[in-house]
């Protein structure tokens, strides 16, 4: 396959999805310990798992909205910071989620 | 006002009011502390233009400000197939109506063979066009008044 410009946006596309499941993985772990978003930010991308801002933050109000996560307003180094950490609903389903990633990673593997 | 907060004025412009406030305080700490960090690093203030840089890179505000926004379509997916046919069986009974309304004119037109057929159906065809609008319209309507409800219920 040649690499036209078409290409390469539908691999964009499809690493984007593939990511997408995988981000908010990573972000609820991280989040075991309590956080503010730009240490989440740095400690992911540590990790190799970069996550632009832009991303990470609407990422970070929809798990709360949904009751995955607790933040909270606290002046640190005299600024205020909002911290986020797993909520206990959180850790449940991080726990459950974990499961279904190990048994999708260990299906692949087999294909593979 | 400086750079960053003028950046942050324009992307509260587009974010949802209630969270509105919420957001732009995160932001701000957020751009901040990328700056702090690159100014750490170069063990000097960044120039204006560098500031500018950093905030080219998280995009344009409106771009920046629809990542918070979750209900995005005025009709879903769901709804969609249904939206079109319903504006395509709602087309039927209005281009009857309105075939039976030209003819109606044509022959109840005071008008004389002379006149042009423009003339005979000029003052219906312009009503025409509005109540295709008006159709259109309540239809749209009432798909996208149908998906928030939906939306909100589930």
């Amino acid at each position: 396959m040649t690499h036209s410009p078409d290409s390469t946006a539908l691999f964009d596309h499809l690493r984007l999805e593939l990511r997408r499941g995988s981000l908010v993985l990573a972000v609820l772990a991280a989040l075991r310990t309590e956080r503010y978003g730009y240490t989440l930010r740095k400690t992911l991308s540590d990790q190799g798992m970069e996550i632009d801002e832009g991303t990470l933050y609407p990422l970070l109000r929809r798990l709360e909205t949904q009751g995955l996560l607790e933040s909270q307003w606290r002046e640190e180094d005299k600024r205020n910071k909002r911290f986020y950490r797993l909520s206990a609903a959180g850790k449940q389903t991080l726990k459950l989620l974990l499961a279904e990633w190990k048994a999708i990673n260990q299906s692949l593997n087999d294909i593979l | 006002m400086d750079l960053v907060e003028r950046y942050l004025q324009a992307v509260k412009m587009w974010l949802p009011a209630k969270q509105k406030e919420d957001i732009v305080a995160e932001l701000r700490e957020d751009i901040r502390s990328d700056i702090e960090e690159k100014e750490a690093e170069l063990d000097r203030k960044l120039s204006d233009e560098e500031v500018a840089e950093v905030l080219k890179r998280r995009g344009r505000p409106l771009v920046a400000a629809g990542r918070y926004r979750t209900q995005g379509v005025l009709i879903g997916p769901v709804f969609y197939p249904i939206y079109l046919l319903v504006l395509r069986l709602s087309l039927i009974p209005f281009l009857m109506l309105w075939t039976v309304r030209f003819v109606y004119q044509l022959f109840t037109s005071t008008l004389g063979p002379g006149d042009s057929l423009a003339s005979w159906l000029g003052p219906l065809s312009g009503r025409f066009w509005s109540s295709a609008l008006w159709l259109f319209a309540i239809v749209t309507l009432a798909f996208a008044v149908l998906e928030r409800v939906q939306a909100r219920t589930g």
